[in-house]
This record gives structure tokens, sequence and C-alpha cells, in this order.
């Protein structure tokens, strides 16, 4: 049969052998430049879908692993211990009222980042007019001992005036809340 | 060009065009060759022998010869041009060999003392082979066309007379024709009985063309093979695309498969990602917190035994989000020698990672300082820790 085509291609004109040639390989050209796109895209999305699904492969695999490690820590919790946003508030001012802090106020409204069985929540203080020895240490030793119920985010204390022993201390506190 | 392709491709290749010229036309001489020639070398001696042989320069000629590698003689032939009219010339357009009709038999594989007799409406030839591999001679002899059985017959005994030595005769009642080409090396002409395969080579060498016009229409060949393999490579190319378009395909379903998978797996998976995310971030707040308080009461000292009287502290913010070991201090003094003394026995602290004070506005003995303390990892114990006092 390809005897027969190149017999075939061979007794056609020299023009018209040169148009064939160039129409086929044109043809070649822009399909193989088509086909290399796509061929290129598919490349892509086959390996980034590999690694995605080599991820979750890791991901399962480990699952057993995590789980475990999760109610392990998640044991160390008393959920009867974990505050929601409103507790957090509350609880605060009473160690700060407990601490003879009487100024504690609350800057903003609370912050919730729910994240499956947990919640997160945050809120920000500002307390003036603070004295380091009578009241600050006492606050935040208070705050410490509930410590990982509540957690110190961001913590700072400035002078009230110049040379004033009273001070002002902006406060973020955190706590962790477990929803089931 | 109005045929169905696959009627055209069904078919089967064309035979070689083959012009067949009147023996009739042509003298024929078996010349001496080299045995060890190289058949450059025994062209040369052939055209050198039909120049001697011919009264005419090799210009007006047609002529071709034949030989056979280690062969000691060639059978050259030609003839005058201008025994050929124009219209008879212009009808070889297109022909891929122009030969004398005696030609078709060379190619055949002849035991020694054959010879074989050609029927031709104008007269009988006859090859004759004293050795195996080149005729040593070819005579022709004329007949007119309505010539009886007879007198072919008898042309025949004189022929076989003249040529002499015959052990073996072959009469080839009807002309042989070309075969279909199987391949670029070599022509084959068959008829009943009879099969003469002639080498590429050999048949250009039988073209009895004039010598540059064959070489150009070599030229010419070889450029259009060129062009059909680029043809075939195209066509080799649009194959592949086709398997590759086929491939893809499968690859995409393939791929379909594999993202239904990744969809189907990714709940579960951002569900145990969270898990240990969560985990993660309950670690952190258990094991490590910030200790703004502990920072301060290691860069004072438990009496402020580090921090000389003339530095005093405006602000300090310690921040999670910068890290959880820095805290960075802005602080006042009237004496910046202290301040960069104090620096240094800051960092000459175990606990401590790094300390670094940059100044900002100095004015005479006053300046105002930014301190940046970063402590090692877990170097801060939060149990037990002593709270400074303020002096």
């Amino acid at each position: 049969m390809i005897r027969t085509a190149r017999a075939y291609f061979l007794s056609r004109l020299l023009r018209e052998k040169l148009l064939l040639v160039a129409f086929i390989a044109i043809g070649v050209l822009w399909w193989l430049s088509a086909f290399g796109t796509r061929l290129g895209t598919f490349w892509r999305d086959q390996r980034l879908t590999t690694s995605r699904l080599t991820e979750q492969a890791e991901w399962i695999k480990n699952k057993v692993v995590i789980e475990e490690t999760a109610k392990k820590t998640a044991s160390r919790l008393d959920p009867a211990k974990t505050l929601n946003g409103n507790q957090l508030v509350t609880t605060v001012s009473q160690l700060a009222t407990e601490a003879g802090v009487k100024n504690a106020q609350t800057s903003g409204s609370t912050v919730t980042t729910p994240a499956g069985q947990f919640a997160v929540h945050s809120q920000e203080y500002v307390i003036r007019n603070i004295e380091w020895e009578s009241t600050l240490t006492a606050f935040y030793t208070a705050l410490q001992k509930r410590s990982p119920y509540i957690s110190i985010e961001r913590f700072i204390l400035a002078a009230s005036a110049p040379d004033s022993p009273q001070l002002t201390l902006s406060l973020k506190v955190t706590s962790v809340e477990i929803t089931r | 060009m109005c045929a169905s392709p696959f009627r055209l491709l069904r078919a089967g290749p064309p035979p070689p065009k083959v012009a067949f010229l009147s023996d009739a036309l042509f003298f024929t001489r078996s010349v001496p060759v080299a045995r060890e020639a190289t058949p450059a070398e025994a062209a040369t001696q052939a055209e050198l022998a039909m120049e001697s042989l011919s009264p005419f320069p090799l210009a007006q000629l047609y002529y071709g010869w034949f030989w056979a590698p280690g062969a000691e003689s060639a059978l050259v032939f030609g003839s005058y041009r201008r025994r050929f009219t124009g219209e008879q010339v212009a009808a070889w357009d297109g022909a891929e060999l122009v030969l004398p009709a005696f030609c078709a038999v060379l190619g055949a594989r002849m035991e020694p003392a054959t010879t074989v007799i050609l029927s031709a409406t104008d007269g009988l030839t006859a090859v004759h082979w004293e050795a195996a591999s080149v005729p040593a001679k070819v005579i022709h002899a004329p007949l007119q066309p309505e010539a009886t059985d007879d007198a072919r017959a008898q042309a025949r005994e004189a022929l076989l007379r003249e040529v002499g030595g015959s052990k073996k005769v072959i009469d080839l009642v009807s002309p042989l024709t070309a075969e279909p080409a199987t391949s670029d090396r070599e022509v084959v002409f068959r008829g009943p009985d009879f099969v003469s395969r002639l080498s590429s080579s050999a048949a250009a060498a039988l073209d009895v063309r004039d010598k540059t016009e064959l070489a150009a229409l070599r030229g010419a060949r070889q450029r259009d093979v060129l062009l059909w393999r680029i043809m075939l490579g195209a066509a080799a190319a649009l194959l592949l695309l086709v398997v590759g378009e086929f491939a893809l395909i499968g690859g995409r379903e393939w791929q379909k498969v594999r993202t239904r998978q990744y969809n189907a797996q990714k709940p579960l998976v951002d569900k145990i990602a969270n898990i240990h995310e969560l985990t993660n971030r309950i670690e952190d707040l258990a094991t490590k917190r910030l200790l703004p308080m502990e920072m301060v009461g290691q860069i004072v000292g438990e009496n402020l035994e580090r921090k000389p009287q003339e530095i005093q502290f405006t602000r300090m913010v310690a921040d999670q989000s910068r890290g959880l070991y820095m805290i960075i201090v802005d602080g006042k003094s009237n004496s910046p020698a202290q301040v960069t003394a104090y620096e240094t026995t800051l960092k000459n602290l175990p606990t401590v990672q790094s300390a670094e004070v940059k100044f900002g506005q100095v004015t005479g003995e006053r300046a105002t300082f930014t301190l940046t303390v970063i402590f090692k990892p877990g170097s801060i114990n939060p149990i037990g820790n002593t709270v400074v006092s303020s002096r």
C-alpha cells in the first residue's frame, strides 16, 4: 500500500508534491502544537493530582496515630474547665477583681474561631493604672494558673505617665472550648 | 485524480514506465573490462570503448551498457540520435527507463551457452551468453511485419547459426513487461516462465538517454524521494498524534477517576488535618505559653541586680505572633554606655539566645532605645516563677 502511495506521490507534478508536503507539514505542526498544549495541561494536572493523592494517602495512613494523639491531648483537658467566649470574659474579669484590679475593661468584642469539636475565643483588655507589685503580679499569676484553658496571646505594658509607678496593660487572652 | 483513494491503494503500485526501443536501431558490441574493476571504472571503460567503436561522438549517440561485477566483458549498445524522431523522443517523457527491448532479458540468470530469442513485429533478436553473467552477442534479424511463420522460423535458425554454440535456446514469444516495483533496488521484467531482475544501478546504465539529462532526472528523483520521505515522516507523525490523542483521552479518563478519588477522600483528609492542627494548637497552649513576666524577670534579675539604675523601661511588648520567646522593651537612659553594657550582660545570660539594642533619640547623655531579647526555647520555666519587684 505504501508502495502504491509512493508511486502515486512520485508521479505527481513537483508543485503538487510541494503543496501536499506543505499542507501535511503545516497540519502536523498545527496539530502538534495544540496537542503539546493539551498534553502539558494534562501533565500538570496529573502531577498535581498525584501529589495531592500522595499527600492524602499520607494523612490517611497517619489517621489512627493522629486520632490517638488527639484523644490523648484532649484527655488532658477537662471539658468542664474549657471556656466559651462569655465564660472567658467573665472569668478574666473575676480574676482581675479577685486580684484587686479595678479598671479591667474589655476592648472590642470576643472573637471566636470555630474548628471542629473545638473553638478558640479571644478577647482584648485594657487595664489602666495598675500597680506592679500590688495587683499586676497577682492578676498575672491567677491568669497563668488557668493555663491551658486561658492563655495570654499578647502582653503590652507601658508606664501610665512619665515617672509614674502606675502602668497600663494591654492584654489579649485566649480560651479553648470543647464544643462537642 | 478522480479515482477513489481506497481503490487506488487497493490497485497496488503501477509498474514502472519503461520505453522499449526497437532493437533494430541499435548496434551492440561486447567489450573487455578489467575483472577487478569497480562499477565506476567499468562505466568509464564501457564509455571509452563505445567512443572508439562509434563513428559518431558520444554526444550524438543514445547509448548504454551492461556489466556485472566481476565480469570480464561488458555489452555496449548505441544508436545515432538522428534515427529517432522528435515525436519518439517526446514519448519518453515521464519514462523511468528508456532502453532497447533486448535489455529486458539481461538480468536473467543464464547458464553459459544459452541463447534467448526475442520475437517482435519488426524482427527477431538473439541474445547469447557464453559466460554466465554478461551476454557476448546480441544479433537482430529484421523481418517484415507481415512475415510468415516459416520466414520467422528461418530467421530464427539463421540467428542461432550466426550466434553459434547454443546448448540451450529460450524462445520468448511475447515481450517481457516490467513488474510493479517492490523496492528501489531492482527492476523486474517478467514473461511466461521467464524472469529478469536488474539491479537499479545496472538498469540506470542501460538507459540510453542523454547522460546529462539522466543525471538531472536522477537529481529530481532524489529530491522527489526526499519529499516523499518528508511526507512519510509527517504521515507517521500524524499517526503518532492520533495514538497520542487516544492516549490523552484515556489519560483524561484516568485523571477523572483520580480526581473523583481525591474529592471523595477530601472531607476525610480535611477532618484528619483539622484534628492534627487542633491537637498541635492544644499542645502549644499546654506546653508553649507566652511568659511575659517571667521574661521580664530574666532581663532585670530577681532583685533588679541585672538592670543598671541609669536605665528605665517605658514599655514592654510580648506577642505570640512575633515569637513565643521574644520580648521587646522600650526604655530611656541618661547613660548610653550603660545600655551597651547591659546589652552585653543580657547576651551572656545562659537563657538568652540573642539580645540587641537599637538607640532611638540620643541627646547629650540622654538616650531612648529599644531592646529586643530572644530567649532559648524551653529555657524559661513557668512553674514557681518569681515575680520581680518593680523597683
